[in-house]
């Protein structure tokens, strides 16, 4: 290659370096149109055979750049900036020629590169031109006043950026007149209205000549975002707006958020205010829930909520406790599990909310506004008058508007079974739970179209009807919360679940608590929750069943399972399934062993859900050799409880509701074989607040009705005046089932009867059960809603104890309302129990319920200050020492005072204690009849001291045992019998007002005589005898 | 119950009456009535949470003059030296009067399973096996399951041993699941076995089991095996009674023409109660539950609950009934001895007649020592062998003596275990 051509090269390459830095200039958005018309100025010469020579000259729009120096240079070259076949201008270039080498042409290539820039510079100032008026274009076109808006933004931002230069471009637009100084007392003259199209033309010739383009589209973008969340503030602002109104708006919202990602994080006054608003408006007005809404939801994030409301024109949209609750949950799990991988698949059923003031609309279109003072009644009246208010409401219509969107619900939801729950205003906030008080309903959701919307329609009235439940009134007179309009929202929810086939269950659901109130182990907090596990739907493990158990277990803590030998493993694994036939279209419970051996090859996973019970062992099998069909499968959870991440996870979400809520939590799940789905969520009650208290050690035993040291919670009663005690074997000898019933009403009206929380319940078995009768008095929380205790005697029949009421809806009751419960388990280990007490003292049920007289016998009335010499009833229960304690106490002191009396008392076990007590009184009792007697008179040769006493291993009930040494023949022996007798009676006694345990006699004598010890006869051995020698009291010689 | 209350006290009070009937001579009662060798000791076990807690721990072996030492390891947090000594006396009576070559121990550790996880338990098994690892072994003493232990305790323990020893003697422990060195017919041997010694009964008082009739009380495990043997021996079962869980009392089940006990057991739920509905269509009569000792049967067998036959009841009990076979443990209060042998009724005492548990026990440490397993007829077999024997030993005694069964069971036993001890020249 020679130089020639190599120079020619040479100059190719530099042109096209050139076309590339020119390209880089035009493409940088971060440039106004003017600097970047400056910088190709310099670019351009570069391309040229004489670079240092070359000059440039750019006008574009009336504006010139210039490359430096160019007015020394001679213009050999013009070319046109044409838009659109407009010329707006020229690119000129010369050379200085006093900087050429030699005289120099410019040569064809170099034309042709200019030509190239100058069409790409065109191309710009087109492109930014059209981009500009396209926009505002369309918003002219679309809201005008928006352009105003905008272009008004626009303009001082640019005389505030640009300044003069800006200023007289836009001067055209001034309506102002001349100014006016001083006062003017002439009205202003009125302008003419802004010329939108005028404005738009000076608009994009200011901004795309004073603005760079990206901050140009950035300030419109978020202009046009405030203008339109300023339409949203309009709508949700106007209390009249309808709910579609604002879900319109929030979807416009949402839309406008999507077009300016940038803004995400960051959020305005006005948005947090919206926020507020909407949650205000649908979820509740607790200002801590607020407050919790801000910090983990967004705007966009209630459009799935909205969309699904079911409500009247007029309605506010308030979607109920419940509702709102689980979709707060729900959000603060979502944004919680960003950062925490455990709670990732953590889900929420698919639901649709009917809001809460729908029955208002509801009670109108049926005429049923009577029903709005119907709270009023008296408890008697509710009860009496229930179940017409139920058939009434049952006869009820919904609006035909409702039915509409229910059929819209209904194809969302498709066929999947349903759950119909109460969602009223008043349930699940912090001043209680109505748990249990108001119904959810499933439904199978099966059929055609309308057989569905029938059975979704008469569940949503029977869910309305719960409201006027006297037991929800009850509780809510108790609560203050009477007066409060309530309102009654429906969730209706997908039943989380899968099909096995003709049933849809999940594979377990359960209800978990923050706080363990049930620690069947020290080892366990309260803080490690308590958790009641069952297999199919959650309702065994929420509602109390008779006959069968749930799983429970401490999340905290899911190693230290309550049953420990295999026959109890057995004993209280569930057996029952509730799940939905969807054959038969219902709610069904099944027995758990044939289900399983039928339908066990279709559960997934049904290994780690069952352990296989033989010969005594309990054997986890893997999923290969499980055998449904020929294994005693028992629902045990073992392998999720020992190795799954199930537990973890149900106690991070009861952790990270509970911290975001400020209170502890009481939640429902459900696993479908795949995910975990939280379905509902709300504060768990904390009536016990009340700490440890002290079991006092020097109360004596006499004094002691009864202790206990199984599943003791923390608090103290005193002063309790009253024992309604219902005796077990009485109850159990009652004949038909109206005597057994009457036994629940009794209790009722002595619940009314008796000073509030001055008296304490105590009855055997499960209070309240709704299943067999048998197990325990057939109460509703109303009728014992004023006992200070419950207390329930798990009596030992045979080898097998009852099972008490754990954890249970009942049990939140009585949690929430500070009424302490207690287990008793009389006759296990080492407790006190004064059946004696019981059977003495006087019967006050004749007088108070003359008519139930004849109950007399299996409830017992006690006026405890009249049969106890004045003195009271405490309770002390210490959950950490697992014992509690009932004893009569003489002090009628406040409180304070009582706990200042028994903090000195020693801590200790004072029932080892006082074994040492015994025997030491005991024996200084023999030591005093020795001592007293007159063994002359009496022809006795010597006392001996044997067995328990002597051993020192005595116990409140243990006797003393004498052997007494008499000569033969002894005539004085029936007075020594007289004097004997006469102390045995007296200890007897005196045992008896230091423990309680009742006997007639204490002494056990055996006389002996000389021959008898000689021949080694029964007693006698023991004198002398090398084994367990009896000891000589006193001897006569 | 009164805290004064002593298990060994009783067990020791029991003891002195039969060496007085035995009249053994001094050497001999101080040696039997306490036990030979006392371990305390204590195991300090690392908790799930990094802490240690230490666990007080006994093993007893009351007697091993007749055999390895054999007895249960109880968890329990109110385990007492006491307890355990009483336990391990009366392991070893009970192994001597069927007559199996073993002697008697029992362990204890003051805990509340509870209270501790599996693995913890799992450490606290093993550890127990470490600090006695010297004084067991199936030579020397084999433990087994009891009070809130199990199989998979018993595994956790052997594994320990094995370990230690770098051996397999899966015979050092019994109670493991099949397959992992338990034996087959365990489920069935109690029941089975108190068939067995009625046989025998029955076979020395001439009379043909197929013609006579019986009322059981319970439908658990015992009870059931029992009621299948006796049926396939061609006795009629007239009566059952078993607990209903939902109504919490029991019932008697009453077909007079004999209950088909298969029927029985396919209405039985998980908790063990027999469908009353159901069986009422099967043509059962249901009666109260304490019905099932008025029944007019020859044979009565309590084999559910203690207490069961007192002096208040024992009126009602039917004229015909001329056995009574104590299938549970102490079902007929000891103050009701004296009415049942004045109406002649020869009672079967529960230390012989529920002997079949240990038996099959015994079997399982056999053929774990030869690591050979018998199907189950054999070992039923062998059972009903080593039950007969037993019984007809004790059967000969009493006629021979004219002593009521009970004493003349616990004569044999403690006599088996003085001769043992005499021979080897310890006394």
């Amino acid at each position: 290659m020679d130089s020639a051509d190599m120079q020619v090269l040479m100059e190719r390459a530099k042109e096209l370096e050139c076309v590339y830095a020119v390209d880089e200039v035009l493409q940088n958005r971060a440039l106004t149109l003017p600097e970047a018309m400056q910088q190709l100025t310099s670019i351009i010469p570069t391309g040229f055979s004489n670079p240092k020579a070359s000059r440039v000259k750019i006008s574009l729009w009336n504006q010139s750049y210039l490359s430096p120096g160019f007015g020394d240079a001679d213009v050999i070259f013009r070319t046109p900036l044409l838009i659109e076949d407009e010329a707006v201008g020229e690119i000129a270039c010369g050379y200085i020629v006093s900087l050429l080498d030699e005289e120099c042409q410019l040569l064809n290539y170099e034309v042709k590169l200019m030509e190239t820039v100058a069409l790409r510079v065109s191309q710009l100032a087109l492109g930014r031109q059209r981009e500009l008026s396209l926009m505002l274009n369309m918003l002219r076109q679309i809201d005008p006043d928006m352009l105003l808006r905008i272009g008004e933004k626009l303009r001082i931002y640019m005389e505030h950026t640009v300044g003069g230069e800006a200023k007289l471009l836009f001067r055209e637009l001034d309506v102002s007149t001349e100014p006016t100084y001083g006062e003017a007392n002439a009205p202003l003259a009125v302008g003419p209205s802004v010329n939108t199209e005028l404005l738009a033309r000076k608009l994009i010739e200011g901004a795309t000549t004073f603005l760079p383009q990206d901050t140009l589209f950035q300030l419109l973008n978020e202009w046009i975002m405030e203008q339109r969340i300023l339409a949203f503030v309009k709508m949700v602002d106007r209390k009249d707006s309808t709910i579609n109104d604002i879900l319109d708006a929030v979807r416009k919202y949402t839309g406008a958020r999507r077009d300016a990602p940038s803004a995400e994080d960051q959020y305005s006054q006005t948005e947090t205010w919206l926020i507020s608003e909407l949650t205000h408006r649908f979820l509740s007005d607790d200002e801590h829930l607020i407050n919790l809404v801000l910090d983990n939801m967004r705007i966009q994030d209630f459009a799935p909520m909205i969309e699904r409301i079911v409500a009247s024109e007029r309605s506010n949209g308030n979607i109920g406790g419940k509702g709102s609750g689980l979709f707060i949950a729900s959000q603060i799990l979502r944004y919680a599990a960003k950062s925490d991988p455990l709670l990732a698949d953590i889900k929420v059923p698919q639901s649709w909310y009917i809001a809460a003031d729908h029955i208002v609309d509801f009670m109108h279109y049926n005429n049923l506004e009577e029903l709005n003072s119907y709270k009023y009644n008296s408890t008697f009246h509710l009860r009496m008058t229930y179940d017409s208010t139920v058939t009434k409401m049952k006869n009820a219509k919904l609006p035909p508007q409702t039915m509409n969107m229910l059929r819209v619900m209904l194809t969302d939801l498709a066929d999947t079974p349903l759950i119909v729950r109460s969602s009223s205003l008043l349930e699940d906030k912090h001043s209680g739970t109505f748990s249990g008080k108001y119904k959810s309903l499933f439904l199978s959701n099966q059929g055609r179209l309308q057989e569905r919307l029938d059975a979704l329609v008469d569940a949503i009235l029977e869910v309305y009807s719960s409201m006027y439940n006297p037991d929800a009134i009850q509780y809510r007179r108790e609560r203050g919360l009477l007066n409060f309009t309530e309102q009654m929202g429906v969730l209706v929810q997908e039943v989380v679940g899968r099909r096995i086939g003709r049933y849809f269950m999940p594979m377990f659901a359960g209800v978990a608590f923050s706080n363990n109130l049930l620690r069947w182990s020290p080892r366990i907090n309260r803080e490690d929750g308590l958790v009641r596990l069952v297999m199919g739907l959650g309702t065994r493990a929420v509602d109390r069943v008779s006959n069968d158990y749930p799983i429970m277990f401490a999340p905290g803590q899911p190693k230290l399972q309550i049953n420990q030998t295999p026959s109890d493993v057995r004993h209280y694994s569930p057996k029952q399934i509730d799940l939905i036939d969807l054959e038969k279209r219902c709610f069904t419970t099944v027995e758990a062993g044939p289900f399983l051996r039928e339908m066990g090859r279709e559960i997934p996973g049904l290994h780690q859900l069952v352990s296989v019970y033989a010969n005594d062992f309990i054997d986890n099998r893997n999923a290969f050799s499980l055998n449904p069909a020929k294994d005693e499968m028992i629902i045990t959870f073992d392998s999720i409880l020992n190795n799954g991440e199930i537990p973890s996870k149900i106690k991070r979400i009861m952790d990270v509701l509970s911290d975001k809520l400020q209170c502890p939590v009481d939640i429902e799940f459900a696993y479908d074989g795949e995910h975990l789905y939280l379905v509902q969520c709300r504060p768990q009650g904390t009536g016990l607040a009340s700490g440890p208290a002290p079991i006092p050690q020097n109360i004596p035993k006499q004094d002691v009705l009864f202790t206990a040291n199984r599943f003791i919670s923390d608090g103290q009663l005193q002063g309790i005046s009253y024992i309604v005690y219902v005796d077990g074997d009485a109850y159990n000898a009652l004949a038909s089932r109206e005597e057994l019933l009457a036994v629940g009403e009794v209790v009722g009206l002595l619940n009314d009867a008796l000073p509030r929380r001055n008296y304490i319940l105590m009855g055997p078995g499960r209070w309240g059960s709704r299943g067999d009768i048998k197990l325990g008095v057939r109460v509703t929380y109303s009728d014992i809603c004023n006992t200070a205790a419950l207390i329930e005697i798990a009596k030992e029949q045979h080898s097998y104890v009852p099972e008490l009421s754990f954890g249970t809806h009942f049990f939140q009751d009585l949690v929430e309302s500070g009424i302490v419960y207690l287990p008793l388990y009389p006759g296990q280990g080492n407790v006190v129990f004064r059946n004696s007490y019981f059977d003495n003292c006087k019967n006050l049920l004749g007088e108070i319920l003359p008519k139930f007289d004849w109950l007399s016998d299996v409830v017992k009335v006690i006026d405890i200050p009249a049969a106890s010499m004045g003195r009271t009833l405490s309770i002390h229960m210490n959950s950490q020492l697992e014992q509690a304690m009932a004893f009569f106490s003489k002090q009628q002191e406040t409180a304070a005072g009582q706990a200042e009396e028994v903090r000195e008392a020693v801590w200790t076990n004072w029932q080892v204690e006082s074994e040492q007590e015994h025997w030491q009184w005991r024996h200084y009792m023999a030591e005093q009849i020795a001592e007293s007697m007159d063994m002359e008179r009496y022809g006795v040769k010597g006392i001996y001291l044997f067995g328990s006493t002597n051993t020192g291993a005595t116990g409140m009930g243990s006797d003393i045992d004498l052997i007494i040494h008499s000569e033969s023949n002894n005539t004085e022996l029936p007075p020594l019998q007289m004097w004997l007798d006469g102390w045995s009676r007296a200890l007897a006694r005196i045992n008896f007002l230091q423990t309680g345990h009742d006997t007639a006699h204490l002494l056990d004598i055996h006389i002996v005589t000389d021959e008898d010890i000689a021949a080694g006869n029964s007693f006698a051995i023991k004198i002398n005898s090398t084994i367990d020698p009896a000891t000589p009291l006193r001897l006569r010689d | 119950m009164s805290a004064a209350y002593n298990p060994f006290d009783n067990a020791q009070a029991q003891f002195d009456g039969v060496a007085e009937i035995l009249e053994l001579d001094s050497g001999t009662r101080e040696l039997l009535r306490r036990p030979m060798k006392e371990i305390h000791f204590t195991i300090p076990v690392k908790m799930d949470d990094g802490t240690t807690k230490v666990f007080q721990a006994y093993r007893i072996k009351h007697n091993d003059a007749r055999g390895p030492a054999k007895g249960g390891i109880r968890f329990h947090p109110h385990e007492t030296a006491d307890t355990v000594r009483a336990l391990s006396m009366w392991m070893t009576w009970k192994c001597a009067v069927v007559d199996i070559p073993l002697g008697g121990g029992k362990g204890g550790v003051i805990c509340d399973p509870h209270n501790l996880s599996r693995t913890e338990q799992e450490r606290l098994c093993r550890g127990y096996v470490r600090q006695l690892f010297h004084l067991l072994g199936p030579n020397l003493d084999v433990p087994a399951p009891d009070v809130m232990t199990n199989g998979q305790h018993m595994l956790w323990m052997l594994d320990e041993y094995e370990t230690i020893s770098g051996g397999r003697f899966p015979g050092m422990i019994t109670g493991k699941p099949v397959g992992m060195g338990g034996s087959l017919g365990r489920t069935e041997a109690t029941g089975f076995g108190v068939v067995y010694v009625l046989k025998g009964l029955l076979k020395q008082l001439g009379i043909n089991p197929a013609d006579t009739t019986a009322s059981i009380q319970g439908f658990g495990n015992v009870a059931e095996y029992a009621a299948r043997m006796y049926s396939q021996l061609g006795g009629k079962v007239i009566a059952v009674s078993c607990w209903n869980q939902a109504d919490s009392k029991s019932y008697t089940f009453k077909k007079a023409g004999g209950c088909d006990i298969e029927e029985l057991v396919g209405l039985k739920d998980s908790f063990g109660s027999i469908d009353k509905d159901k069986a009422a269509t099967l043509g059962y009569e249901i009666l109260p539950g304490e019905e099932w000792l008025t029944q007019p049967v020859d044979i009565l067998i309590p084999a559910a609950l203690e207490n069961q036959i007192t002096p208040d009841v024992m009126p009602r009990v039917d004229q015909k009934v001329k056995i009574i076979c104590e299938a549970a443990n102490g079902p007929t209060t000891p103050d009701c001895d004296v009415l049942i042998k004045e109406r002649g009724i020869v009672l079967l005492p529960d230390f012989l007649c529920n002997a079949g548990g240990v038996t099959c026990s015994y079997f399982e440490q056999v053929q774990c020592n030869m690591n050979y397993f018998w199907d189950r007829d054999e070992v039923l077999e062998k059972l009903e062998y080593a039950m007969t024997k037993a019984f007809d030993a004790v059967y000969a005694l009493a006629k021979e003596r004219d002593l009521y069964l009970r004493d003349a069971a616990y004569i044999i036993a403690i006599n088996r275990v003085s001769d043992a001890v005499k021979l080897r020249g310890w006394v």
